[in-house]
């Protein structure tokens, strides 16, 4: 086993990476300049030879895309790889890449994207809504330290290499379901208290009388037209394949015809 | 310019320089988002805590927006960036803001689109380098996906910012009530795209009970989004506890078999 890296080398390679993953993102290999941008100068250090750096390079030009800060642990060990087996690990190295993209792009993304982001916006946000700032410098104070933790992503992946992703790979699929729980508890609060649209129609009939359609609608069940619209929105996106822009689109047009018609308030 | 100071138009380009550079780098989630990028905004502007209304409107309504897997989706950080300027600079409230703000988030996009065609030129370009031994160079040249991603984000707050002034004045003039009382009903209606979004990442047959759950404790029983999560945490961690410790006796009654 050859080691020709220091630790400064292994650091330098895993902030290179966080300086353009969505920036350099391309349809044909996705992370893959991002990849190539991040590991160079490490990888100029473990093969001096012109032909071997190039073949490592071309390697990594290729199609890679998982959770950003997921990447980090991937390419950490990644680099650990090239270290140890050299050039004829390059099968293995882009075999282990591909392998652990998509468990590791569920957890990440349920985690770091969804329910991480989804909980600290709805603590935060209503609490902002009423000129209330704690939450906000809660969320940074959060940041802050969520940023510093990852920062050591890198390394870990260097220093444990495959072992830590192959032992974590047996508990990934549990650990994103149990997120997923979390995740879908919170949604479940979140339609009712962040959509907040009503029906104020009054009805008047001809005996007289009148009918307030919003308390007919609260008797059914509370909160009943965010669940409708939710439902209707979640066929749209999924079954009915309709993209985002479009939906909202399509949410503005039906609030100005809603809103004319007195039916959505 | 929207009655903006030099100072105020330098700030609020740098904001959006940090942005990009963040949505493009590190994701660290402390800048790119509507809520803290309004409340710095308004900082700017003199009206913090408009700002900071705004910037938690805008958030509710694009929680749950994410771009998965390079899916292009509205830029909300944008749409705050111009929102929050337009409607502390005219002086009548986020929707007007919003009907300037919105269209341009949504405009994105298509830029979004261009730039991740226009990066696959230059990839092509640095890999050629690389291939006839020009290193440094090859290198060198990706960091134009850096200007490209500044460029992707600046160019539409400047367009709005210098030439939109009496196009966006033109619009809060002939905004029409109906168009208005459209923008506030579409203010409620938008979280649920989000929403929506988010329960189409999500297992939702196989978990609707936890939906279920959530629901009910906060519109049936009035308990909190954060004591909402901490059910949920608690339920989420018991299923983990129930399999890790089930796999745990099942992979030692099978032994070596793990390796497939």
């Amino acid at each position: 086993m050859n080691k020709v890296l220091t630790k400064k080398d292994v650091n330098r390679a895993g902030l290179r990476w966080m300086v353009m993953p969505m920036s350099s993102f391309c349809y044909e290999v996705q992370f893959g300049q991002a990849v190539v941008y991040a590991l160079s100068p490490a990888l100029r250090k473990i093969y001096p030879d012109d032909d071997d750096y190039l073949a490592a390079i071309n390697n990594h030009f290729k199609y890679f895309n998982t959770q950003p800060y997921m990447c980090q642990i991937v390419l950490g060990a990644a680099l650990g790889m090239e270290e140890q087996l050299g050039r004829e690990g390059a099968d293995t190295i882009q075999d282990f890449k591909t392998g652990v993209m998509g468990p590791l792009a569920g957890i990440g993304d349920t985690l770091f994207w969804v329910v991480i982001p989804t909980i600290w916006a709805s603590i935060a946000s209503p609490m902002a809504l009423e000129g209330n700032a704690t939450g906000l410098i809660l969320w940074t104070i959060f940041g802050i330290a969520l940023t510093l933790f990852r920062l050591k992503f890198f390394e870990w992946g260097y220093n444990l290499g495959t072992r830590l992703i192959t032992e974590l790979k047996s508990t990934l699929q549990v650990l994103t379901d149990a997120c997923s729980i979390l995740g879908l508890t919170v949604v479940g609060a979140l339609i009712p208290s962040v959509v907040s649209v009503t029906v104020p129609l009054t009805i008047h009939f001809e005996t007289g009388t009148s009918m307030v359609v919003q308390e007919q609608l609260d008797t059914i069940m509370p909160c009943l037209v965010p669940v409708v619209l939710t439902l209707i929105c979640y066929k749209l996106l999924g079954k009915k394949k309709v993209s985002m822009t479009w939906l909202v689109v399509i949410v503005l047009i039906v609030s100005i015809i809603g809103s004319s018609l007195g039916i959505l308030g | 310019m929207f009655g903006l100071s030099a100072l105020q138009l330098i700030l609020i380009l740098l904001l959006t320089e940090l942005i990009a550079l963040d949505s493009g780098g590190p994701q660290t989630q402390l800048i790119s988002k509507p809520l803290v990028v309004g409340t710095m905004i308004g900082m700017v502007l003199g009206d913090t805590t408009q700002g900071m209304f705004i910037g938690a409107t805008l958030q509710l309504m694009s929680m749950g927006v994410v771009g998965l897997g390079g899916a292009s989706v509205p830029n909300y950080v944008i749409t705050t960036i111009i929102t929050t300027i337009v409607a502390i600079q005219s002086g009548q409230g986020y929707e007007i803001g919003l009907t300037i703000g919105l269209p341009v988030g949504m405009l994105y996009v298509n830029l979004d689109i261009l730039h991740k065609i226009l990066n696959g030129y230059v990839m092509r370009w640095s890999q050629k380098l690389a291939n006839q031994k020009k290193f440094d160079q090859s290198l060198h040249v990706l960091y134009l996906h850096l200007v490209l991603m500044s460029l992707k984000f600046l160019l539409p707050v400047v367009i709005v910012l210098f030439a939109g002034q009496t196009v966006a004045q033109a619009i809060v003039d002939a905004m029409p009530a109906w168009l208005f009382n459209g923008m506030t009903v579409a203010g409620k209606i938008l979280p649920v795209t989000g929403m929506a979004m988010l329960l189409n990442y999500m297992p939702v047959e196989k978990n609707f009970l936890y939906l279920c759950i959530g629901f009910v404790m906060y519109a049936y029983m009035g308990v909190g989004t954060l004591g909402v999560a901490i059910i949920g945490f608690g339920l989420a961690f018991k299923y983990y506890y129930d399999q890790t410790h089930n796999t745990a006796a099942l992979s030692s009654s099978v032994g070596g078999l793990e390796d497939e």
